[in-house]
């Protein structure tokens, strides 16, 4: 470029003299959003929600420890509070956020100010907020047929209904889930699972949304049970955190200024449709090398193994007993031989389902985002998997795991149990990594196709698979990444044997 | 000396009122900052200056307002100290040092201006905007704006009088006073007169871009700082090579060379195993 153009771009700008003499400052052009995000989320935690409790961080820790064995890490790089950053990574996302705490720990409040950044107005969003409570009937939550309409019909379809308007928006703030009603819990799952409501056979669909639900504790204690299907649609679990009474004196400010934060929040971090929209773009194409998937298969994959749940190989999983009626405390002992120390699969009662895989790559990929990277990281995936996690594994408390010097304190605190789990099972994986990727290898093969595949090399191809089958039966010992990828190698095999009766039987 | 008073009292009343919009406006607000800049430079300058108006006074409040808010500026510099960037040049020395000098009617656009040059400094090439600090910054008029901006691209964006030819001279650059870590790596030109030399150790991605430090090969070499380059240097040229095939023996200080770059007016190399770069001028 020349020097006459570079000085042009120079002097071309927002300011302005205008024939007042003033200088006139048009808007500026849209920042980076992960940028605003950023800002979104420090304006939050410096003015709104005072929570000095940073526990995702990031980069290498220095330890401070004291005799009585306590630890604080402090971190070489960003460091950021779950209390703050989850919320805005549910609002990227649209999932679904369940935040639990005390009375008074600021959950409805994060959820408010979810909303407001996510564009809608103040008055809007606490006329949209659903407050559960005993006599809350699915009318109450969905809305109601008009009642003309109910005289005049002579078929239900003449009915309409006049839907409640919280249902459209963007963010929806469900207060208090577990003081609804079994039965309009029913209703509400159907609009958080599958997006829609049916009233008098008319529909009214969710849209692309964020949910954010509150409760009072861990345990749902409420009013009501909450069904199991409602509390699996939830994504991940944001615990509110204590005040902190340094706080005390901004506290007193805002009694005095008599505004609250929701009241005052800058036009700057709050995002458009059409941002939100770009956001939820963005975050899909951030990527995840393999590298990292395969290390998270490595972890959630051994969770749902358990060996003596069933003499039937392929049934060896914790679904088999839990079907039974049995559970694996009732049976994880000396029986089986893995150490209990060592292997994960005995720590928890349960596996994860598919839903579980896919949000923690959707959060972890936001939290790439926000932190302006454009591939997941391990640290990402270590930070998000305690949250995700946090309701959807139950420990195995009569573990031998649970049982050694000072790891019964870890049944206290799920989020620090997880990740410990996850870091043992992350460390774990290079001693593995080679025979997962022979057999990822044969994954691949055979996913590229068997058209064209003639039947000797289909059947040499078979051999293979048999020759690592019976390698990792005979020579590794059976535990959960093992199951897997012998059960892995079993379909490949099975493909390629399928294959091969297809083409004898086709060839005359 | 009332009205001088009541001037200051209402400059005093807008910027109270303008820091209370921007608590609102801004994520990131110093008040701070903002304080520092209104009771230190910008009062000095309207110590100097009864004659400016209230809609300039008022323009360049919110032009410094804006700057904090979005965190442009950081604090008023020191009188000695070397300018951070344009902006805190602007409102630390510029505006009070100048302004009053200027023709009442030509100082809105004068100041806009100057706005522009500070704001896009910010994202243009990393080299350039050390270098509009140092021409700005002991200037005494703002008069001939257009031809000092002109001057100050033209330092580094122009091709020197020589070309490099048998006869060089080599100059001696420790990037070491840049930052003590930095240990130079691949180099290459980014203007005729501006090296640009990249850190050996540092990881580049497209999260982190990588440590780089500009060198202006002047008469005396002046060390730019980063200049926020997103090249990967291609892999040594030759060419450039063989301006430094009598060095070593004219100069022991001249080890192992680690990479080099050449233009026609000027070759640079980085060595192994030093914190030094080594410039080859025209003698």
């Amino acid at each position: 470029m020349s020097t006459s153009e570079t000085l042009k771009r120079l002097l071309e700008g927002r300011a302005s003299a205008t024939p007042e003499l003033k200088v006139r400052l048009s808007a500026r052009d849209g920042e980076s959003l992960p940028d605003k995000i950023r800002q979104a989320y420090l304006w939050i935690v410096n003015n709104a929600i005072f929570c000095p409790t940073y526990d995702i961080t990031f980069g290498k820790a220095r330890q401070i420890k004291n005799t009585a064995g306590d630890v604080v890490e402090l971190t070489d790089s960003m460091s950021y509070s779950s209390f703050v950053l989850l919320p805005l990574l549910t609002l990227f996302t649209c999932r679904r956020a369940l935040l639990i705490g005390g009375p008074g720990r600021g959950k409805t409040s994060s959820a408010i100010l979810m909303a407001l950044v996510g564009g809608m107005p103040l008055d809007t969003v606490r006329r949209s907020i659903q407050r559960g409570h005993p006599q809350l009937t699915i009318s109450d939550l969905l809305g109601i047929p008009l009642p003309s309409d109910m005289m005049k019909a002579e078929a239900l379809s003449e009915i309409r209904v006049s839907w409640r308007d919280w249902i459209d928006e963007r963010v929806k703030i469900i207060d208090e889930y577990n003081r609804i009603p079994t039965k309009t819990q029913s209703a509400l799952l159907s609009l958080m699972a599958e997006g829609y409501a049916e009233m008098f056979e008319q529909y009214v669909y969710a849209g692309r949304s964020s949910w954010f639900l509150t409760a009072n504790d861990d345990a749902g204690g409420g009013t009501f049970q909450v069904i199991e299907a409602l509390k699996d649609r939830i994504d991940i679990v944001i615990r509110a955190v204590p005040f902190n009474t340094g706080f005390l004196k901004q506290l007193l400010k805002r009694i005095e200024a008599d505004r609250s934060p929701e009241e005052f929040l800058p036009r700057e971090i709050v995002f458009t449709p059409k941002e939100l929209d770009e956001i939820h773009r963005d975050i899909l194409h951030v990527t995840v090398p393999e590298a990292v998937l395969n290390r998270l298969s490595f972890f959630l994959g051994s969770l749902d193994f358990c060996r003596l749940a069933s003499p039937v190989f392929e049934l060896k999983n914790k679904d088999t007993l839990r079907l039974s009626g049995h559970t694996v405390s009732g049976i994880c002992d000396e029986r089986c031989p893995l150490d209990k120390n060592v292997h994960i699969c005995t720590q928890t009662e349960n596996g994860v389902s598919v839903r579980v895989y896919q949000t923690i790559l959707h959060y972890a990929k936001a939290l790439a985002y926000v932190r302006g990277h454009s591939s997941v990281d391990m640290d990402d995936v270590g930070q998000i998997v305690p949250w995700v996690l946090h309701e959807k594994l139950i420990p195995n408390s009569r573990s031998a795991f649970f049982t050694a010097k000072g790891r019964d304190v870890l049944l206290n605190d799920r989020v620090a149990w997880l990740r410990e789990m996850f870091n043992v099972s992350v460390t774990r994986y290079s001693a593995h990594e080679s025979t997962r990727k022979k057999v990822h290898e044969f994954r691949d093969e055979v996913e590229n196709g068997l058209d064209g595949l003639d039947l000797k090399t289909a059947e040499a191809r078979a051999s293979k698979a048999v020759v690592l089958l019976e390698q990792l039966m005979t020579k590794s010992e059976l535990s959960g990444h093992v199951y897997e990828d012998i059960i892995l190698l079993k379909s490949v095999y099975s493909r390629y044997q399928n294959y091969v009766q297809w083409l004898k039987h086709k060839t005359p | 000396m009332a009205q001088a008073q009541d001037s200051l009292n209402a400059f005093a009343t807008l910027a109270q009122a303008i820091e209370s919009e921007s608590r609102v406006r801004f994520a990131r607000w110093d008040s701070g900052t903002f304080g520092a800049f209104v009771t230190g430079p910008l009062n000095a300058w309207l110590d100097k200056d009864p004659a400016a108006s209230a809609a300039l006074i008022e323009s360049c409040l919110r032009l410094l307002a804006e700057g904090v808010g979005l965190g442009y500026l950081s604090r008023p510099l020191k009188p000695e100290e070397a300018p951070r960037s344009f902006l805190d040049l602007l409102f630390s020395r510029l505006i009070p040092g100048n302004m009053a000098r200027i023709p009442v009617a030509k100082r809105a656009e004068i100041l806009a201006r100057l706005w522009n040059v500070g704001e896009n400094l910010r994202t243009a090439e990393g080299f350039l905007e050390p270098v509009f600090c140092r021409s700005f910054a002991g200037v005494e008029t703002l008069d001939l704006l257009d031809e000092q901006l002109d001057h100050a691209a033209r330092q580094v964006l122009e091709p020197p009088a020589k070309k490099l030819g048998l006869t060089k001279k080599s100059l001696w650059i420790d990037l070491s006073k840049s930052d003590f870590r930095f240990l130079p790596g691949a180099v290459h030109f980014v203007s005729p007169v501006v090296l640009c030399v990249h850190d050996r150790t540092g990881k580049e991605d497209e999260a982190r871009p990588a440590v780089t430090c500009g060198v202006w090969l002047s008469a005396v070499p002046v060390l730019l700082g980063p200049t926020r380059c997103r090249q990967k240097p291609e892999s040594d040229d030759p060419l450039a090579t063989r301006h430094f095939s009598s060095l070593p023996a004219k100069d022991p200080r001249f080890s192992e060379m680690y990479a080099c770059a050449a233009n026609d007016y000027f070759a640079a190399a980085s060595l192994v195993t030093s914190q030094f770069v080594v410039g080859l001028a025209p003698d």
